[in-house]
């Protein structure tokens, strides 16, 4: 096999770009049978036309069927480099489109024909995927081609077919002016292979380095991960050693406490447990981080709410919070997902909604079946969040100034953590307060939208995040 | 008296649980890296295992806990981690290591004492011997 493929466009982007060119290709195919049709077409309607119908006819029909070979082929087609892969598929199509080409000069008058700026058309799709090279060969022996057929007919030996009634006057047996025509097609020809591949390899050239940047940015980004895994593992090993001494000190296990020093040493046990929760948060943020291909299964999303709910519950009933579920179907819902990290998700949104709602306050959870998705609104009648930090709050670190001036102990990860699994199944995510449940001006609450494919599919590259 | 072995790089975490469990009655072993461990358990056949996940390397609690495994013991093995639960958990899972509990540094007396009470009193009432048959060297 011809190795069609230089180094410089080894990369993914390349063949999926080159597959849908293939394609493309094929489809302008179907849209030149058509107008060798209505040519025929206009040729049976216009008095004074004339032509060689069964043989345009014939070409076209020539075509379509290779066309219909291409099409189905298609879809075979590796999607990046193989033994037989685009670029051949590529080269085949520009083949078989250069010899009908040609026939259908020599149908329609030889280098009197009108379908010769074809020819500048071809080359510049052709010299947008293929090497220069390839399409100078093939330039070169279309020009050998036409050059003899023109000799050919000029001396009489092959008869000269055209369209009749098209030009007053033929000049195929003008040999200046089959010269003069051969000289400035092939310039033109030469000239757009030259110039359209160039400009094509220099964006190939630079689409690769953005690529390769991209990929670096990726993995720099796994190292910092794991950097900061190390690190914050390595803050929390000693607060975990000096708490174990304080809750054994706590407890009376090393004999009794003197009363002045029991709220000195509870403090410190309250704020390296803050402490402690802010090294949890991290490292679990950083643990989803570099986590790779989540392991997917149905996941019952009434259960597993109810399953959270259960858990929390002895939480919310010493808020006195009132806590309601609403489920659209008879039917239990399911969605494709990782349960333990949707069950993490939602339950840093259910947490943060018993956080940050005050005694007596209600929270209710909203589950739609929306075909082929499902959507989850989780919304309180909690402090809420005023809408010029709405957009930040997904951010790492970020922490409402509400919540800080209510003192209320956070990291600000949780959200973080749960805008990052939601993007792991494709789902969106986003805020808004007040909410439904808003209860006057003090208590305007947050509702959470959350839209959850049923079906996993991976996560497509970030463009949010890039654009940013 | 129960034998517990502690096995934890933290020497203070073996010194603040040394005196908590020796304070309720068990007779305490204690390594610190992953030889000695293998020392000490061939040694003193403990009945109940107090083993960290992470020490000189990330994994080495789940070497230690599959090789005490594979050599026989049944002791309970209870793993503490200072990872937090969900990223201690998936390790877990993924190792499919055959332990009893996990618990996560920092653990409360409380819970830590609970936690080897029902793992020793589980196994007096299943009846299993307490590990004294193994083969490791």
């Amino acid at each position: 096999m011809i190795e069609l493929a230089p180094k410089w466009i080894m990369y993914d982007e390349f063949w999926r770009t080159l597959k849908r060119r293939n394609l493309w290709l094929i489809t302008l195919r179907y849209v030149a049978v058509i107008m060798l049709l209505s040519l025929i077409l206009i040729g049976m309607l216009v008095e004074g036309l004339r032509m060689d119908e069964l043989y345009i006819g014939g070409l076209a029909g020539l075509i379509l069927l290779y066309n219909t070979i291409f099409h189905r082929a298609h879809p075979k087609l590796p999607d990046g480099y193989g033994p037989f892969h685009g670029l051949h598929f590529a080269l085949l199509q520009m083949v078989a489109d250069f010899i009908a080409l040609l026939v259908l000069i020599y149908l329609s008058g030889g280098v009197d024909s009108p379908f010769f700026y074809f020819f500048i058309f071809h080359v510049l799709i052709g010299s947008l995927i293929l090497p220069r090279h390839v399409i100078n060969l093939l330039i070169s022996v279309t020009l050998v081609v036409i050059t003899t057929g023109s000799v050919l007919e000029l001396q009489g030996v092959v008869p000269h077919l055209a369209i009749e009634g098209f030009l007053g006057h033929a000049h195929y047996t003008n040999e200046t002016y089959v010269v003069v025509h051969i000289v400035l097609l092939a310039g033109v020809l030469f000239v757009s292979n030259y110039l359209a591949n160039s400009i094509s390899k220099e964006l190939y050239l630079r689409e690769r380095s953005l690529t390769v940047a991209y990929k670096k940015l990726e993995d720099a980004e796994e190292a910092k991960s794991r950097y900061v895994m190390s690190v914050v593992h390595d803050l929390k090993t000693p607060i975990a050693a000096a708490m174990t001494y304080l809750n054994m000190i706590l407890d009376g296990s090393l004999g009794r406490v003197p009363e002045a020093l029991e709220r000195p040493l509870e403090r410190s046990r309250i704020r390296l447990n803050n402490a402690i929760s802010v090294v949890n948060d991290i490292l679990q943020l950083t643990q989803l981080k570099l986590a790779e291909k989540p392991q997917i299964s149905r996941v019952n999303l009434t259960e597993l709410i109810n399953e959270i709910y259960q858990e929390m519950r002895i939480l919310f009933v010493a808020k006195k919070i009132r806590f309601s579920t609403w489920i659209s179907s008879e039917d239990d819902i399911y969605v494709e997902a990782e349960q333990k990290l949707l069950k993490l998700g939602l339950s840093n949104i259910i947490s943060n909604t018993h956080k940050y709602t005050e005694k007596g306050g209600r929270v209710e959870i909203h589950i739609k079946d929306e075909g082929e998705s499902v959507s989850i609104e989780i919304a309180d009648s909690g402090i809420g969040i005023p809408k010029e930090e709405q957009n930040k709050i997904f951010q790492d670190f970020y922490r409402s100034s509400l919540s800080k001036k209510k003192g209320i102990e956070g990291t600000g990860l949780g959200m973080s953590v749960v805008l990052h699994i939601i993007r792991q199944f494709n789902g969106r995510i986003h805020v808004e307060s007040p909410s439904q449940l808003a209860d006057g001006r003090e208590q305007p609450g947050t509702a959470f939208f959350i839209t959850l494919p049923k079906q996993y599919t991976p996560p497509t590259a970030d463009v949010e995040e890039i654009t940013v | 008296m129960p034998t517990i072995a502690l096995i934890d790089d933290d020497p203070d975490i073996i010194e603040a649980n040394r005196m908590l469990l020796e304070a309720n009655g068990y007779y305490v072993v204690s390594a610190r890296t992953v030889d000695e461990a293998i020392n000490l358990v061939h040694e003193h056949h403990p009945d109940l295992l107090l083993l960290d996940v992470m020490m000189q390397e990330a994994d080495d609690g789940f070497y230690l806990a599959n090789r005490f495994r594979r050599s026989g013991y049944d002791f309970p093995i209870i793993m503490l981690t200072s990872l937090s639960r969900s990223v201690g958990m998936h390790l877990g899972e993924s190792a499919t290591v055959p332990i009893q509990d996990f618990l996560e540094k920092p653990v409360s007396p409380a819970v830590l004492l609970e936690a080897i009470d029902t793992q020793l009193r589980g196994r007096h009432a299943s009846g299993a011997p307490a590990g004294r048959h193994a083969t490791d060297g």
